[in-house]
């Protein structure tokens, strides 16, 4: 049989399956590292803009349903809680990775908006809010 | 007659770069229109069309070609999709690029396309994510989108690696390309 004919996976060597697994014992090893974190109760959420602090929500503020439509650095973000957890409901950044994100809700767990620097994050302590007000920042 | 006929494969080589960016180009654009995370929830996720193109031009052109079409790409997609993410293309796109030229010297009986493909395509993503933590100042970053990102990573090198595997056999037989004793 010519190299013409030979089926695709005949061209898989040892070698792709030494850094196949490779890229599975890290992957593994990530999530098992992000489930301990996660393991604690959530304490507090909080949204930040390039390290900065723009709002929290302690766990009583999480429980109840609420949204809040924001704009920052020129991109147009919708919060929605509720239940404990939180999203980005809606976003006109360029990759909607935030969107993609979901509910975050188990502490350590996190949600970005990388063009826009926009971070909603579970954490246990309310970081220093730092910085300048020189934010490009409305909240409806 | 010699110099000449150099010149002329110099041009030829050229002229092949120009149009391995030009796909580049549109593969990277069209995988932007295949809405693949909801096929997969998995937030970032790509398919990774482009590194095709970057794993033909490192097995059947000089790195440096290589280097010089991912480079190119990176500009112009980031003057149609935006600055910010030209860093993140760019990061992802060099560690990729490296880590692959590094696993093409034991391409043959220990390794294949598609085990430098899937690497490439685990390197990419660690650079994009990496980068954007370095950005962002967040390195739960890495815990968080790298691990899913690692494994449908896999899957899509293996599709791209599959795909690039015959375009870089049949493009070796291109005669205008090499010299008679197979180099460029």
């Amino acid at each position: 049989m010519s190299r013409h004919h030979q089926r695709w996976y005949h061209a898989f060597r040892w070698g792709d399956l030494v850094i196949a697994a490779a890229i599975l014992f890290l992957a593994a090893g990530l999530f098992a590292y992000a489930g301990l974190a996660g393991k604690t109760d959530a304490v507090q959420v909080v949204l930040l803009h390039e390290g900065r602090l723009i709002r929290s929500w302690d766990q009583d503020a999480l429980a109840r349903e609420g949204a809040q439509e924001l704009t920052i650095a020129g991109y147009h973000y919708r919060l929605e809680w509720g239940q404990g957890q939180i999203r980005f409901a809606e976003a006109d950044c360029p990759d909607r990775v935030c969107v993609q994100s979901g509910w975050v809700g188990k502490r350590g767990s996190i949600a970005a908006c990388v063009p826009a620097g926009l971070i909603l994050k579970v954490t246990g302590n309310l970081p220093d809010p730092g910085g300048s007000d020189d934010v490009d920042l409305v909240i409806r | 007659m010699k110099g000449r006929e150099a010149d002329r494969r110099r041009l030829r080589r050229l002229t092949l770069d120009a149009m391995l960016v030009a796909l580049a180009l549109v593969l990277a654009l069209v995988e932007r229109w295949i809405p693949l995370e909801l096929l997969v929830p998995v937030p970032g996720i790509k398919l990774g069309l482009a590194n095709i193109v970057t794993l033909v031009a490192l097995m059947r052109l000089r790195v440096l070609d290589a280097v010089a079409i991912l480079l190119v790409r990176v500009a112009i997609m980031s003057a149609i999709t935006g600055v910010t993410t030209m860093f993140f293309s760019l990061g992802g796109g060099v560690l990729a690029l490296l880590l692959m030229w590094l696993l093409s010297f034991l391409e043959g009986r220990r390794l294949s396309v598609i085990g430098m493909s899937m690497a490439g395509a685990a390197a990419h993503n660690l650079g994009q994510v990496g980068v954007a933590s370095l950005v962002l100042g967040e390195p739960l970053l890495l815990v968080t989108y790298l691990p899913p990102l690692l494994i449908t990573g896999l899957l899509t090198g293996v599709l791209t690696g599959a795909a690039a595997g015959p375009v870089i056999r049949n493009l070796a037989r291109l005669p205008a390309l090499y010299q008679e004793d197979g180099r460029l």
